[in-house]
């Protein structure tokens, strides 16, 4: 069975590979797979950096922009993250997923953005 | 040659299924409250307990606003690197009215002068014990006929009820920089619950936030990534 199986799964990867993709450049699908694999494995860089490719291809892919978000989020990317949340909701307003994450992001972001700060003349210490 | 086949039909049919969402979990930053060196000359107290008429400190067989200085110095020498000033004796304010107390910006200045600190961490207490019983109504399933009946039940609990108005002032100018209300209530199953534990209870509840107010922190998040 895994003498099969093995092989199949080379020759089907490099089949999908080959069928939607330019040499050298891969498909927004392959980046987005391995973006997750990254991020999965907390690689968030790497995660960002294939997110990124894919988003040059499809910039209006609401799943893509979403997994875009989280990573920014990951890479303590807030701001970059809430535009990039937005303009994901924006490509697919119904979508669950993403709402989902939106709303547990918004809550993190207001109490993040919301540390209190002395006044700037009782800041300074003896 | 047939089970070759079947695997990569059935590795042809687990791509699709491979589409959907991936759970990750993400470390976030929570800023601390109070923006911080982290080094600053701190001075705990005073603690003022809120007068509750009858529920008074006559009740408690402890002195609730001294154990909360006592175990907020405890947990700001473990979790901070604050220079903890040590007690004064008799530092008492003018008033034993809280917002009157928080205003008080002559008294502030003045103890923070007489300790050299650079942050007094006080404020007020207000802490009930609440000894309940009563009858519940609860749904009951006869082993005889199978039927179901409702029936009266006893319940008795104690819940304990913790308030902290927390104000934190600069020792230089008497101001105060930042007050945060803390609440918390927890409930026992059983009347009587000791008091002492009960607080405890309520303050171990509350020690994230508490230290939340001086120390930033990490929270755990989940979010959902899509996969093609």
């Amino acid at each position: 069975m895994t003498r099969w199986f093995v092989p199949a799964a080379v020759v089907l990867v490099a089949l999908t590979a080959c069928s939607s993709s330019a040499p050298g450049r891969l498909s927004a699908e392959h980046e987005m797979r391995f973006g997750v694999e990254a991020g999965r494995r907390g690689y968030w860089q790497e995660a960002l950096f294939r997110f990124e490719r894919a988003r040059a291809q499809e910039p209006a892919n609401g799943e893509l922009l979403n997994n875009l978000a989280v990573t920014q989020e990951a890479l303590g990317r807030f701001e970059d993250a809430l535009a990039t949340y937005k303009d994901a909701l924006k490509a697919e307003p119904k979508n669950q997923n993403i709402r989902r994450n939106y709303a547990r992001f918004a809550e993190f972001y207001s109490s993040y953005a919301r540390g209190v700060r002395p006044k700037a003349d009782s800041n300074e210490t003896r | 040659m047939r089970r070759a086949s079947a695997s990569l039909v059935l590795l042809l049919l687990a791509v699709p299924a491979l589409a959907g969402v991936r759970e990750v979990e993400l470390r976030l930053p929570i800023r601390a409250k109070l923006a911080v060196a982290g080094q600053e000359r701190v001075y705990v107290g005073p603690f003022l307990r809120e007068s509750q008429g009858d529920e008074g400190n006559g009740q408690l067989g402890f002195d609730v606003a001294a154990e909360f200085e006592r175990y907020l110095r405890r947990l700001l020498r473990k979790e901070t690197r604050f220079a903890l000033i040590p007690t004064l004796e008799g530092v008492r304010p003018a008033s034993s009215d809280p917002l009157t107390v928080a205003n008080d910006s002559q008294f502030w200045r003045e103890l923070g002068t007489r300790t050299e600190a650079d942050l007094i961490v006080a404020g007020s207490i207000d802490f009930q014990v609440q000894d309940r019983s009563g009858y519940k109504t609860e749904e009951y399933v006869s082993p005889i006929d199978g039927r179901t009946y409702y029936r009266q039940v006893l319940v008795e609990q104690t819940g304990f009820n913790y308030d902290i108005l927390l104000n934190i002032f600069d020792g230089r100018t008497g101001k105060l920089v930042l007050q945060e209300p803390l609440k918390d209530f927890q409930e026992r199953p059983e009347r009587n619950f000791d008091e002492f534990t009960g607080m405890f209870a309520n303050l171990y509840a509350m020690e994230n936030r508490l230290i939340g107010v001086f120390v930033p922190r990490t929270i755990k998040s989940k979010r959902l990534l899509f996969t093609p």
